[in-house]
C-alpha cells in the first residue's frame, strides 16, 4: 500500500511541478533572421550560376506523377535541383506549420489549396509576388487570378483549377424510360427534375438515385446555396459575418438532406468511396469532377454520359471551381527565393506551364495556353464523354464560383463539413445551419 | 469424464466461433485485396456471399502496391520496428528490473515518472518534438524514426508487473552464490518472464508498426517512408486506390500475426514452472 | 556494539551499490522518457498559457489562464468532456471483461489454442486507419452488419450516422481492436499462476467460479493492474477512427477530447487551445490511474 500511496503522491507532485513551470514561462527570444527576403519576392529573376537546391512540398501530386515536370525543369535550368516532397493532403497544413518556421530544413516552394490563401497570408506564410510575376494577369483564367490575389497583391502562382459535371448511367436511365440529357450547357437540368428522374430510376432498379462525389464538402455544395439564392456563406468586412442560416441556405440543404432521407443517396459513405459506387453501375446520377473519367472509362460495361451541373428551378447556375497554387516561403534566402521563383514561373507561366509535361491530366491548368493539352487528352475522346470539353470550357468561363475568400476559411470549411454531415444524417436542417452560424461566430471572433 | 469431454468440446466450439467473429473483417480485407475496388464496393451491400469471396480474382492490387514502392516502405517499417524491439526491450527490461527488484531511494518517484510518461499522448507532443529533432539535425534519419519508440513507459510498466511476481527467494539465492545484479537480471529474471517480454515486445513493435504522424513530421524523403505513410499516399487529391490500400493493409496485418503465432510456444515457460509465486 | 556498526557500514555500502546499479539499469530509459515525453509535455503545459492567431509565425503572447477561461465557458468543451467520460466508462469494463473471459477460455488446454489466440489478436495488428475503413464500410446503414442483423430479424441500425449510436459504434470498433491485444497480457499472467494453487482449490472442493475468485483473480492482480491502466490510457487517447469516420459528429456526440486536441492542433493549427485541452485530459487520466493503483496496487513492491 505504502508504495502506491507514494506513486499517487508523486503523480500529484508532478502535476504541481508542471503547473508551476507555467510561472517560468519566458518568451524564447525572437530568432534573428539574418538573410531572408523578408516577405517580398524577387523583382528580377536571375539564372543562378552556382548549383542550388530548392525544396518543394506538395499535396496535389505523388512523386512519380510530378517527376516528368521536374526533370524537364532541371534540364532547362541545369544549376537548379528541385527536391519534391509529397505530403498526404490531410496532414499538409501541419507539415507546413512545422517546416516553414525552421531555416535548416525549410520548405522553399509549396502547394497552396486556393481557398486557404487568405488564411496563409494572415499567418505570414506567403511572400508577396506582385513584382515577381507581373505577366500573371493575362495568362490565367479569371477564377485562378482572383484566388491568387489578396488585398490587390499577388501572393501565389496559381497552376491548376477545376470544374464539375454530372454523370449519368445510361443503362439505368433507359430502364426507367428517362430521356438521355444533353451535354450542352444551355440544356442544364434543374435539381427538381433530377430528383424526380432519380426516384424513377431507383424504382426501376438503380440502387442509388443521385450521389454527390464530395458528399459533405463545401467545394461541391456551395453551388447549391448560391443557386438557391443563399450566397457563399459569409458577408461583411473580410467575409467574417456568417450567412449560412438564411432562406437560400435552408432551402438548398433541406433539399440536399431529403436525398438521404428518401434513400436516393446512401448515408455513412466516405467521400473517397463514392466514385466506386458509380463505377460499379449502381448509381443513376453522379455529380463529380471530370478527373474520375479515367476510372469510369476503364469499366467497359459502364454506359454513361455527362451533362451540366444542375441548378435549382429559377435559380442562377453555379459550379465549383478552384485548385492549387504555389507559394513562396517569405523567410527563404534571396538565392533560394530566386531559384524558387524561377521554378514557379516554369510551373505556371513558361510555354503554358507544367501541364505539357504530364502524362495524364486530371484537371485543367490555370494557364490558358496550357489548357489546350488538357482538353486534348485521350480520356475526353471516349464516345461516352461526348460534349464534355465544350461543357467544361463554358462552365469555367461563365458559371464557376470560387469558394468563400476569408481569413477564417480553415474554420469555415471545418464547421461546414460537420454541419453537412449532420444534415445528411438527419439533423433538422434549420437547426443545424443555425448552430453552424453560432459556431462560426465563435471561431471567427479571433480574426475580428 | 464424458461431461468433462463434452464441456471441453463445447468450449472449443466457443473458441472457434469467437475467433471467426474477430477474423471476419480481416477476411473481408483479404478478399478485397484480390478483387477490384469497384467490385469491393458493389458487393458490400446488400449482404451476399461475395462480401467475403471475390467474384473475379485479380492480382492488380498487389501489383500496384509493389509498383508504388510499398516494399521499400515495408522494409523500412520492419527495420525500424525490429531495431526498436531489440534495443527497446533491452533497456526497458533493465529499467523494469531496477524498478521491481533493486531496492533504492527514489524508486517510487522514478516509477511515477514512467507512469506519467505513457499518459502523455504522443500525437499531442509530436509537433513541438519534431521541431527539436530538426534543431538537433535529425530530420530524414532512421534514428529520428527509431528514438521515440525506444523510451516506452508501457513496456517498462508491464515488465515491472511481471518481475514483481518472481519470488525474491530466487534472487536472494543467486546473490548468496555471489551473483551481481546483472547476473540476477540476466539468468534469473529474463528466462522466467518470457511471456512478459513478448508482451512488451508487442507494445514496442506495434508502436512503430502503426507509426504515421511522427514519420510525416520528421521525414520528407520517399525512400524513408514507413508503411502506414505509404498507404496514406494512396489517397491522392484526384485518385483513390482503395484496392491498393486494402492489399497493403492486409500485408501489414499478417506479418505480426505470423510472428506471434510462432512465439506461442514460449507462452508456457514462465514463473509458474518454478512452483512458487509471491 | 562494533558488530552493529559494521553491519550499519555494510548496510550503507550495499545501499550505495544498489543505487549505482539502479542508476545503471535505469539510465537509458529514464533519459529517453524525460527528453522525449516529459519535457515536451511540460512545454505543452507552457503553451496552454499562450495564445496567438492559428498557424501564425509571430511569437505567441502570454495570456495566463485566458485560454482555460475560454475553454471552460464553452458548451462544446464540456460536451466533449462528458462524451469522453461516457465512452470510457463503457468501453474499458467491456474490453477488460471480455479480454479476461477469453484469456481464461484460451488457457484451458483447448486444441490449437495458440491459433485461436492469434486470430483474436490479429485485429490489433491491422493499422488503425485500415480497421477504421473496414468498420466504416461494415457498419454502413446498408452494409453487411445490418444485413446480418436483418437475417436475425433485428431492424437495421444507423451506427456511426446517429448521434445516439455513434459511441456504441466506436465501442464496437475499439473492442474489436483492443480485446485480443489485452487478452495476450492476461494470458501471460494466467500462465504465471502455479498449478499447485488450482490443485489446492480442487482438494478443498471449490467450484470453477469460486476457484476463479479465490485463486485466479488475486494471483492475476499485477498483470490486471497493467491491463486496466494501459487499456484506459489507450482508450482515452484514441482518435484516429473519429478523425477518419465521424469528425466528431453526428451533432458533436463523438467529439472526444483527444480527437478535439488533435483536430485543434493539427487541422486548425491552434496549439494553444489544444494544449489547454491536453492539460485537462492529463488531469482526468491521472485521477483515474491513481484510483486504479489504489484499487489493485495493494502491497506491490514492498520489500
Amino acid at each position: 500500500m505504502a508504495v502506491h500511496k507514494g506513486v499517487t503522491r508523486w503523480l500529484v507532485a508532478g502535476v504541481i511541478i508542471s503547473t508551476a513551470s507555467i510561472a517560468l514561462t519566458a518568451c524564447g527570444g525572437a530568432s534573428g533572421t539574418p538573410d531572408t527576403i523578408a516577405g517580398v519576392g524577387p523583382a528580377e529573376l536571375v539564372e543562378p550560376t552556382e548549383p542550388i537546391t530548392i525544396t518543394y512540398a506538395g499535396a496535389a501530386y505523388a512523386v512519380d506523377q510530378i517527376q516528368p515536370v521536374i526533370d524537364a525543369f532541371e534540364a532547362e535550368h541545369p544549376n537548379i535541383t528541385v527536391e519534391y516532397e509529397s505530403v498526404p493532403f490531410d496532414d499538409f497544413n501541419s507539415v507546413l506549420a512545422a517546416r516553414l518556421t525552421n531555416a535548416s530544413d525549410a520548405i522553399d516552394v509549396f502547394d497552396v489549396d486556393m481557398p486557404r490563401t487568405d488564411a496563409y497570408v494572415a499567418r505570414g506564410w506567403l511572400a508577396d509576388l506582385t513584382q515577381t510575376f507581373p505577366e500573371l494577369v493575362d495568362s490565367v483564367d479569371p477564377g485562378s487570378l482572383e484566388a491568387a490575389t489578396v488585398d490587390d497583391k499577388v501572393v501565389t502562382m496559381p497552376y491548376q483549377t477545376s470544374t464539375n459535371i454530372m454523370y449519368y448511367n445510361k443503362t439505368l436511365l433507359d430502364a426507367a424510360g428517362i430521356a438521355t440529357p444533353s451535354a450542352d450547357p444551355a440544356d442544364r437540368l434543374t435539381w427538381e427534375t433530377v430528383v424526380e428522374d432519380a426516384t424513377r430510376a431507383q424504382a426501376a432498379g438503380a440502387q442509388y438515385g443521385l450521389i454527390f462525389d464530395q458528399i459533405d464538402r463545401y467545394y461541391q455544395l456551395e453551388p447549391l446555396a448560391i443557386s438557391a439564392g443563399g450566397g457563399p456563406g459569409a458577408s461583411g468586412d473580410g467575409n467574417l459575418d456568417p450567412e449560412v442560416a438564411n432562406d437560400g441556405w435552408v432551402k438548398a440543404f433541406e433539399w440536399y438532406g431529403s436525398l438521404f432521407e428518401n434513400g436516393l443517396s446512401p448515408r455513412g459513405v466516405a467521400v473517397a468511396e463514392t466514385p466506386n459506387m458509380f463505377a460499379a453501375g449502381q448509381t443513376a446520377y453522379y455529380v463529380g469532377g471530370p478527373w474520375w473519367g479515367g476510372q469510369f472509362i476503364a469499366e467497359a460495361g459502364l454506359d454513361f454520359g455527362v451533362t451540366a451541373f444542375p441548378a435549382f428551378e429559377g435559380g442562377e447556375a453555379s459550379t465549383p471551381t478552384g485548385g492549387w497554387s504555389l507559394g513562396l516561403n517569405p523567410q527563404a534566402t534571396p538565392d533560394k527565393a530566386n531559384a524558387g521563383a524561377i521554378f514557379m514561373k516554369f510551373m505556371g507561366l513558361d510555354n503554358g506551364g507544367y501541364a505539357q509535361y504530364l502524362s495524364a491530366l486530371a484537371v485543367p491548368p490555370s494557364n490558358l495556353d496550357g489548357g489546350v493539352k488538357f482538353y486534348d487528352s485521350d480520356v475526353f475522346k471516349d464516345p461516352r464523354f461526348a460534349g464534355v470539353v465544350d461543357l467544361m470550357k463554358s462552365e469555367l468561363a461563365n458559371t464557376s464560383t470560387l469558394r468563400l475568400q476569408t481569413v477564417g476559411y480553415v474554420e469555415f470549411e471545418d464547421v461546414m463539413t460537420k454541419t453537412f454531415s449532420d444534415i445528411i444524417n438527419g439533423t433538422d436542417t434549420a437547426e443545424a445551419l443555425k448552430s453552424a452560424a453560432a459556431d462560426l461566430t465563435e471561431a471567427w471572433a479571433k480574426f475580428k | 469424464m464424458i461431461i468433462r469431454r463434452v464441456g471441453r468440446g463445447l468450449l472449443t466450439v466457443v473458441a472457434i466461433l469467437v475467433s471467426l467473429l474477430f477474423l471476419l473483417p480481416v477476411l473481408w480485407l483479404v478478399a478485397s485485396t484480390f478483387r477490384s475496388s469497384t467490385e469491393t464496393f458493389a458487393s458490400s451491400s446488400p449482404l451476399n456471399w461475395n462480401v467475403l469471396w471475390p467474384k473475379e480474382f485479380t492480382l492488380v492490387n498487389l501489383e500496384s502496391a509493389v509498383n508504388s514502392g510499398f516494399m521499400t516502405a515495408l522494409s523500412n517499417s520492419l527495420l525500424v520496428a525490429v531495431v526498436t524491439v531489440i534495443v527497446g526491450l533491452g533497456i526497458s527490461a533493465a529499467a523494469a528490473f531496477a524498478l521491481a527488484v533493486i531496492p533504492f531511494r527514489g524508486r517510487t518517484v522514478t516509477f511515477s515518472i514512467v507512469v506519467l510518461s505513457f499518459l502523455v499522448p504522443f500525437e499531442a507532443i509530436a509537433i513541438p518534438l519534431s521541431r527539436s529533432f530538426s534543431d538537433w539535425g535529425l530530420t530524414n534519419t532512421l534514428i529520428a524514426l527509431i528514438l521515440p519508440g525506444l523510451g516506452n513507459g508501457l513496456a517498462v510498466f508491464t515488465m515491472r508487473q511481471f518481475f514483481l511476481g518472481v519470488p525474491h527467494s530466487l534472487s536472494e539465492a543467486a546473490h548468496l552464490d555471489g551473483a551481481n545484479w546483472f547476473r540476477v537480471f540476466w539468468s534469473v529474471y529474463l528466462p522466467l518472464t518470457r511471456p512478459a517480454l513478448i508482451g512488451a515486445g508487442l507494445i514496442l513493435f506495434l508502436f512503430q508498426w502503426q507509426a504515421y504522424l511522427w514519420p510525416i513530421l520528421v521525414t520528407s524523403r520517399q525512400e524513408l517512408d514507413l508503411a502506414p505513410v505509404a498507404i496514406a499516399k494512396a489517397f491522392g487529391a484526384f485518385t483513390t486506390d482503395y484496392g491498393r490500400v486494402f492489399a497493403e493493409t492486409a500485408i501489414l496485418a499478417i506479418i505480426p500475426a505470423i510472428v506471434l503465432l510462432a512465439l506461442q510456444r514460449y507462452f508456457v515457460t514462465s514463473v509458474a514452472s518454478t512452483g512458487s509465486k509471491e | 556494539m562494533s558488530t552493529t556498526m559494521q553491519r550499519a557500514q555494510r548496510h550503507t555500502s550495499v545501499a550505495r551499490r544498489n543505487t549505482l546499479a539502479a542508476i545503471a539499469f535505469l539510465a537509458p530509459t529514464a533519459i529517453l522518457i524525460i527528453v522525449l515525453r516529459i519535457v515536451p509535455a511540460i512545454s505543452a503545459v507552457r503553451d496552454s498559457t499562450h495564445s496567438g492567431l492559428p498557424g501564425s509565425l509571430a511569437e505567441p503572447e502570454f495570456v495566463g489562464f485566458d485560454v482555460f477561461a475560454r475553454l471552460f465557458a464553452s458548451d462544446s468543451f464540456w460536451q466533449s468532456v462528458r462524451q469522453t467520460l461516457f465512452f470510457n466508462v463503457l468501453v474499458n469494463p467491456i474490453q477488460i471483461f471480455l479480454a479476461l473471459v477469453l484469456a481464461v477460455l484460451l488457457t484451458r488446454n483447448l486444441p490449437a489454442s495458440g491459433l485461436w489466440r492469434t486470430l483474436i489478436f490479429l485485429p490489433s495488428a491491422v493499422p488503425l486507419a485500415g480497421s477504421t475503413i473496414v468498420w466504416g464500410i461494415a457498419l454502413r446503414p446498408d452494409g453487411p452488419v445490418n444485413g446480418m442483423l436483418e437475417l436475425l430479424d433485428i431492424p437495421r441500425q444507423p451506427w456511426f450516422t446517429s448521434p445516439d449510436q455513434v459511441i456504441l459504434a466506436l465501442i464496437v470498433l475499439a473492442s474489436w481492436i483492443g480485446i485480443g491485444y489485452w487478452m495476450m497480457f492476461l494470458i501471460a499472467g494466467l500462465n504465471d499462476i502455479p498449478t499447485v494453487y488450482y490443485e489446492a482449490a480442487r482438494i478443498d472442493g471449490a467450484g470453477a467460479l469460486r476457484t476463479f475468485f479465490s485463486v485466479t483473480l488475486p494471483m492475476l492482480r499485477r498483470p490486471l493492474l497493467f491491463v486496466l491502466v494501459a487499456d484506459t490510457v489507450a482508450n482515452f487517447v484514441l482518435f484516429a477512427p473519429i478523425q477518419i469516420l465521424t469528425n466528431g459528429g453526428p451533432e458533436k456526440q463523438s467529439n472526444l477530447l483527444m480527437y478535439d486536441i488533435f483536430h485543434t492542433s493539427y487541422e486548425l493549427s491552434d496549439p494553444y487551445t489544444a494544449s489547454a485541452e491536453l492539460v485537462v485530459l492529463l488531469l482526468i487520466m491521472i485521477a483515474i490511474v491513481v484510483v486504479q493503483f489504489r484499487l489493485l496496487g495493494s502491497s506491490d513492491g514492498e520489500e
